[in-house]
């Protein structure tokens, strides 16, 4: 049966544990069988020196015989039990592969299914799905945004199918937080297990090809003489696994506590060549980044390495004015937020053109690979991009900022090329979306989900939880976190 | 009309002491039309702020009169990109910081106008005729 691979549902960049346990057991059985025939020898060896009828018949030079090998049985002992060592990591490797494999395959599927549950109970496009189910800790918010792509329609779906939805998320999360957290870590043990031995193996293997290779009594020519008993010097070099094109480390397992928390530790202690392959071979790498969003919580820019990002911070934090003149931390992102809320400008003008700007620089320099950005810079990049997306994409309370931008529309063509701009870019993709999953025509630059027909029935006072006026308030959810 | 396609070229013809600064901008962030802001900003607070603090009266006036240019001749976005930037730090440096704060007397009757508008603004408050009185204090 074939192996899921979508184990983006997992918050896996790919398949946690892709090596073959048949192979595996195949490997064992060929370093078992070596290991056996090299013990061989050492009988053979350990005969020829205890064979009077040898020994005897030559005299002196029978004692000289016995000394020259007397070192040999010793070392193909250690190479026996070298060989044997790494047969027995393979074939515990092999086992704990077998058991795991399929829990972590099973896992992959049942939030698959839970993706397409929220799909056909929601009637939500696949885009949406991933969205909420990526996404819990923003759950609520996401449910009011993707509601009017419901194909139930925009009230129906909050009435009948948030609920069902919001049960699928929260049951994908649990499955991620528990048991994918213990297999991952029992992953972990049994790999780390298996290079031990193969380390310990190699280690004993050395001492033999440096006895064999040495000069002197207990040492000299072993090669010649292994060759004279049946086997080679050449093939007492332990071959290890790398040398056969098996990488053991295959699989990416970013942290033991999945979740945003983890991230950070993971990407920096990834080397460049491994940032570098999950960053091109992975298009929602920026977006794992991003939902690092306490790194630049807060009401200054965190420190960064890069000079065109200490720059470029700056622009995210409002230079403050009178007292409390900026409400909370400052940020531009909390200014814009508060502008959408409250339909006023901050400071006495508006920001959104600007949050536009910056969140365009951030992505683009995230993908430039002279940008020189540190590990820490990325997440730090990703974050604050992230951060000002969800302003921008929040809701236009009072209508202000669509109609300023109506009446302004320089600054409406503006706004939709930037983001446009931004979401042709890598990282803008991963983090915003694509420009085709947003409804652009309402002329203010401002991106929105794709409108629904309005359903049919509304005010039908049969649902307990109220009635939605069109263009009403929306019903409050109770926020659920479920990764707490 | 002063626009992003000509503000590079109106800036440093008019302080071409500020090309280095400008070429160091379009290095570091090229010449899309959203890096207006990040241009005023290394414009506001690398240029324009050192200068009103150390320059001669010539010099400041010259740079206020920029500054004035920009808001009267620049489209609506240039005019948002110097509100963000250009003025967010001049009522920073004259009005806000408690060390060594910065006179801006002489600035133009615009420049004047949204620094006012800036400076009394309040939260919670839409922008009013009445926020857009003058600074009371300093």
């Amino acid at each position: 049966m074939a192996r899921p691979t979508d184990w983006w549902i997992l918050c896996l960049g790919k398949d946690p544990l892709p090596q073959d346990p048949d192979k595996l057991h195949l490997w064992s059985v060929l370093y078992h069988d070596f290991a056996d025939q090299i013990d061989l020898v050492r009988g053979g060896t350990v005969g020829l020196m205890s064979d009077q009828a040898i020994t005897g018949w030559l005299g002196q030079s029978g004692q000289a015989f016995f000394d020259a090998l007397t070192p040999y049985p010793s070392m193909l002992s250690t190479a026996t039990a070298a060989y044997r060592e790494v047969g027995d990591a393979w074939e515990i490797f092999s086992g704990r592969v077998r058991s795991l494999q399929p829990q972590f395959d099973s896992l992959c599927t049942q939030s698959l299914g839970m993706l397409q549950a929220m799909m056909s109970d929601g009637g939500l496009p696949e885009a949406d799905a991933k969205q909420l189910i990526m996404h819990p800790e923003q759950l609520t918010g996401t449910l009011m945004a993707v509601a009017s792509h419901s194909s139930l329609g925009h009230d129906q779906f909050l009435k009948t199918a948030a609920d069902k939805v919001r049960t699928h998320v929260i049951d994908a999360s649990n499955l991620r937080n528990g048991q994918l957290e213990s297999l991952i870590s029992q992953a972990t043990a049994a790999r780390k297990a298996c290079l031990d031995a193969i380390h310990d193996a190699a280690a004993m293997a050395s001492r033999v090809t440096k006895q064999a290779g040495g000069k002197g009594i207990n040492a000299a020519d072993f090669g010649t003489r292994f060759a004279a008993f049946g086997g080679a010097a050449a093939d007492l070099n332990l071959i290890l696994p790398g040398s056969m094109g098996f990488d053991l480390e295959d699989g990416m397992v970013p942290s033991s506590a999945p979740g945003p928390d983890g991230v950070p530790d993971w990407w920096t202690s990834l080397t460049d060549e491994e940032r570098s392959h999950y960053w091109q071979s992975n298009p929602g790498m920026a977006a794992l980044l991003g939902s690092v969003n306490y790194y630049t919580d807060g009401e200054t820019p965190p420190p960064v390495s890069s000079p065109w990002l200490a720059q470029t911070l700056k622009a995210a934090y409002i230079r403050p004015g009178n007292e409390s003149q900026i409400d909370g931390d400052g940020q531009l992102s909390t200014a814009l937020d508060s502008e959408l809320n409250s339909g006023n400008q901050v400071g006495g003008k508006w920001h959104i053109n600007k949050a536009a700007g910056l969140l365009a620089r951030l992505v683009k320099g995230l993908d430039d690979p002279n940008s020189d950005l540190t590990p820490q810079d990325q997440i730090v990049a990703a974050s604050m991009a992230t951060r000002l997306w969800r302003s921008i994409l929040g809701r236009d309370t009072t209508g202000n900022v669509a109609q300023m931008l109506k009446d302004d529309p320089n600054r409406a063509i503006d706004l939709e090329n930037t983001l446009k701009s931004a979401m042709r870019t890598p990282s803008g993709r991963a983090i915003m979306g694509d420009p085709g999953d947003y409804d652009w025509t309402t002329a203010n630059g401002l991106p929105r989900l794709p409108p629904t027909p309005p359903p049919n029935l509304i005010n039908d006072g049969g649902v307990d939880g109220g009635d939605i006026e069109p263009g009403g308030e929306l019903p409050e959810f109770p926020e659920i976190d479920p990764l707490v | 009309m002063i626009t992003d396609a000509n503000v590079g070229a109106f800036l440093t013809e008019r302080h071409p002491d500020f090309a280095p600064l400008y070429q160091s901008h379009l290095v570091n962030h090229g010449t899309e039309p959203w890096t207006r802001y990040l241009l005023f900003q290394a414009f506001a607070r690398e240029f324009l702020v050192p200068r009103l603090r150390a320059g001669t009266p010539e010099e400041r006036a010259a740079l206020f009169d920029t500054v004035e240019q920009l808001l009267t001749d620049g489209d609506t976005l240039i005019d948002d990109a110097v509100d963000n930037e250009i003025i967010d730090e001049l009522v920073y440096v004259s009005h806000v910081v408690k060390h060594d704060p910065i006179d801006i007397t002489g600035v133009g009757p615009r420049t004047a106008e949204r620094v006012a508008r800036t400076h009394n603004w309040r939260p919670g408050q839409p922008t009013t005729e009445a926020n857009h009185l003058p600074p009371t204090d300093n």
